[in-house]
């Protein structure tokens, strides 16, 4: 009570709950109003996509022509030295990064820095967080492939379409181009270019070549009617698994993502193969399909079965423990998982490890194989940056032939994806002599994650629904349905006209022989 | 003689231009006004203007994809919440939430009322099991996650007690199984946040008056009936308040959910607070998860009110 009466001594009045809200709902009215009108008003023009190109810039590499296109931005006064460009990307490609920068500001003598972000998933929310509020903070996103579509439609990076008329990155043609069709998906939105791929994230496939060298093979043969090999299909490989699955000496089959965010990757690939496709013309989901179903009920059998709990229980990082202490026969993941796989400082199985191309399904005598890509960086240009034609430029520098090659081949989350890479002796080093030609291959089977408007969305309602499905809860064709339920509610909630165009232009990046086998089943 | 400000203030004799501003300026009416207005502005910037916003926004039809400014976005009215309301999803998370939280603060106010009833009587080395036992509530969220996490996984010290000390033949697979995923992500939160009911009821039982234990124990009662009859009942107030704040602290489980299970297998461990943070976050609709947050805080306000009433009586 002493309060209050004060309270009235002070105020001459007791200043009641009404009095308090009637004063601040006036003032936030006010504010808000105000808000609203500086909203109404015309907006600060953003910085305009570049309009018709230029000729060429001059140069004889990728790398040269950005030097020059930074010297010709210099001399028309659009940037001057010590200007500050600022790279928003995750925390495990510093080392690939981080030197190129101090290279870059030597010679162009401005200065771009790196922003690093600890969590992937928090740059696809501060990169959204930066459409809304356009702090202009980033002058360079480098983000999943897949997010590519939200950042575009949202407004916030830069159509680079023009630029890559104007500067030539050699990244479609030539022979520096990127693998196909990394040359399309890592950059390609609704047909038009938003980003450079600085990545190749084409799902690899490990095992024990030491067990494998070893194991019984009139067994095997006895039990499966042919030969042991290296399996081409998926029935081949299921078998394959659970022949090495042997709990009692502590190895487990396999290791394949059944988990929260990469569940979809084996269901995927064993989808497409078989001739799957995620959507009809229409945005139709075409998921709950006898190719979706048997696929899922394929994978939901090897993983009960033939894996630890941590497949589903777990995160991608089961895969790095599991391999590389030998406690599972096979496993895929990124290729990253090679490195550390053939490193004594990281791995128990060093020299024991074989590398293999990704199963598939035979088609009338024809072995289609589909390869999940799964996320993969790239680089986009904000249109709120200070100078995004020079943000641009850095980025043709970095993926440049020579360039990216020095730094793909430090370590970090970033893996090799121009095609002359492949053969060169530093990525050979970096990943292993006999895994590199496997790896093109997979490269060049690989289809990209969904990277629709929305695709966190579609892609998340996929993994909880198989994950579902994975720990039991659910049946295969329960689990898909529902997802179809929900991606249905997504693409009318985003605007199915907006979404077909998005999709169309989507399918014709996948690699040409599961195109084919569309055509050839009718589905498009 | 009168200055001429005093003049032009009313002073001097002379009628002032302005008679009610200058009677408002000199008198105690403007300093009252003028003085708290910082506090006001910072209120209103912190908790008005944004509450506004997330009203606003669940009213519209509005994702940061859609390419349209905020304020442009088309009114959506109630739609959301129409929405809202029927998600099952919603629903599930909300029933989940309650659930974990009623449980876990069942047994944090259990076990805190235990050792602070313990912690009553002297005996050797109090002060430094006090301080000990306060130690899991200054840990960040996050590392008390990660601890549990760790301990849980296949190969954790759990399971490896359990094989080796109770003959199992594999470890339990915690994080598969709903119920027991969601298990241990309440044994991290009781770990974590019973100090904090035994901090209260510690720092209660010793503020409460002595004379009426000791006419409780003159007149021959046990020390059950003294503890039913006269500490529980003394104690009442405090005990609602500890368990509003820690029910309502609770209900807001984000951190343990997020880094021990994701919320999964599936959305069978997903809380409400992950459920929002998903649908703001990673799904981009931000206008539903507004909506979602705007009946969460409805609901919580009037459980809250609901819950302090009790104190109001008894003041």
């Amino acid at each position: 009570m002493r309060e209050k009466h004060e309270l009235k001594r002070l105020f001459g009045r007791r200043l009641g709950r009404r009095d308090f809200l009637k004063a601040a709902g006036g003032a936030s009215g006010a504010l808000l109003l105000g808000g609203l009108a500086s909203a109404c008003a015309p907006k600060a023009t953003p910085t305009p996509a570049p309009v018709t190109p230029a000729a060429l810039v001059e140069g004889a590499t990728p790398e040269e022509r950005a030097l020059n296109g930074i010297k010709a931005l210099k001399e028309a006064g659009k940037i001057k030295d010590g200007d500050t460009f600022t790279i928003m990307h995750h925390s495990g490609q510093r080392n690939n990064i981080v030197p190129a920068l101090e290279e870059w500001n030597r010679l162009t003598g401005l200065n771009f820095q790196s922003a690093e972000v600890g969590l992937e998933a928090d740059i696809y929310t501060k990169a959204m967080n930066e459409a809304v509020v356009r702090t202009g903070d980033y002058d360079i996103f480098l983000t999943f492939c897949n997010w590519i579509g939200d950042m575009a439609e949202a407004g916030l990076i830069v159509d680079q379409t023009d630029w890559w008329a104007k500067y030539d990155p050699e990244i479609d043609h030539g022979a520096n181009a990127f693998v196909p069709p990394l040359d399309k998906f890592t950059s390609l939105y609704k047909g038009r270019r938003y980003a450079v791929g600085a990545d190749d994230d084409a799902f690899s496939l490990f095992y024990r070549k030491d067990i494998m060298e070893a194991a019984d093979k009139a067994a095997f043969e006895d039990k499966y009617g042919r030969e042991l090999a290296i399996p081409n299909t998926w029935e081949e490989f299921d078998q394959w698994i659970e022949f090495f699955d042997r709990p009692d000496e502590g190895i487990r089959g396999a290791s394949m993502y059944a988990e929260r965010y990469f569940a979809y990757t084996a269901w995927a690939a064993r989808f497409i193969s078989k001739g799957g496709a995620y959507f009809d013309n229409n945005m139709d989901p075409l998921i709950v399909s006898e190719e979706g179903v048997t696929a899922l009920e394929e994978q939901i059998r090897l993983t009960q079965n033939h894996m630890y709990e941590d497949a589903v229980t777990g995160d991608w990082s089961v895969a790095y423990t599991r391999f590389p202490e030998g406690s599972v026969f096979f496993a895929w993941a990124w290729a990253s998982l090679g490195k550390w796989a053939q490193d004594p400082a990281t791995s128990k199985i060093a020299g024991n490890v074989g590398y293999m191309e990704c199963p598939g399904t035979m088609h009338d005598g024809t072995l289609i194989r589909a390869v999940p890509h799964v996320v993969g960086w790239s680089f986009s240009v904000s249109r709120y940056g200070k100078c995004p034609e020079a943000a641009y430029c850095w980025i043709q520098w970095f993926t440049g032939p020579t360039v990216g090659l020095d730094a793909i081949a430090r370590v970090g989350t970033l893996d090799t994806f121009r095609r002359p890479w492949f053969d060169d002796a530093k990525m050979k080093e970096a990943y292993g002599a006999e895994f590199m030609p496997i790896l093109l291959k997979l490269t060049e089977n690989s289809f990209a994650d969904l990277g629709l408007r929305g695709a966190n969305e579609y892609l998340d309602k996929l993994n909880l629904n198989l994950q579902q499905a994975f720990a039991g809860q659910k049946g295969a064709e329960q689990a898909l349905r529902d997802t179809a339920d929900e991606w249905q509610k997504i693409t009318d909630r985003l605007g199915r006209l907006g979404q077909i165009e998005a999709w169309r232009t989507e399918r014709a990046n996948y690699p040409q022989h599961i195109q084919d086998l569309w055509k050839k089943l009718g589905k498009f | 003689m009168a200055s001429r400000v005093d003049r032009r203030l009313g002073g001097g004799g002379k009628k002032p231009l302005f008679p009610r501003l200058v009677r408002g300026i000199k008198g105690e009416g403007f300093f009252r006004g003028i003085l708290p207005m910082p506090m006001q502005l910072l209120l209103w910037f912190l908790l008005i203007i944004p509450t506004l916003i997330v009203l606003y926004l669940s009213l519209v039809a509005w994702e940061p994809r859609m390419g349209t400014d905020w304020w442009q976005a088309p009114f959506a009215w109630f739609r959301n919440y129409g929405y809202v309301l029927s998600d099952v999803r919603f629903w599930q998370a909300i029933v989940r939430t309650i659930g974990v939280v009623g449980v876990a603060v069942a047994l944090e106010f259990s076990i805190g009322l235990g050792l602070a009833l313990f912690f009553q009587r002297d005996f050797f080395g109090k002060r430094l099991f006090t301080s000990v036992i306060l130690y899991p509530m200054m840990l960040p969220w996050v590392v008390v996650g990660l601890a549990f996490y760790l301990v849980f996984l296949e190969k954790g010290p759990v399971n490896y007690m359990l094989i080796h000390f109770l003959g199992l033949k594999t470890g339990v697979a915690w994080y598969h199984y709903p119920a027991l995923a969601l298990s241990t992500i309440i044994l991290a939160d009781v770990w974590q946040w019973t100090p904090f009911m035994f901090l209260i009821l510690y720092s209660g039982l010793g503020a409460l008056p002595r004379d009426p234990v000791e006419a409780a124990l003159t007149l021959g009662a046990s020390r059950w009936q003294i503890f039913r009859f006269i500490t529980m009942p003394m104690l009442k107030q405090v005990i609602i308040i500890a368990l509003i704040i820690r029910g309502l602290e609770a209900f807001k489980i984000f951190d343990l959910v997020f880094i021990m299970t994701g919320g999964g297998p599936g959305t069978a461990t997903e809380s409400i607070s992950l459920y929002i943070y998903r649908l703001g976050f990673v799904y981009g609709q931000l206008s539903y998860a507004a909506a979602m947050a705007v009946l969460i805080l409805v609901s919580i306000s009037i459980i809250t009110r609901l819950a302090v009433r009790p104190l109001e009586y008894e003041a």
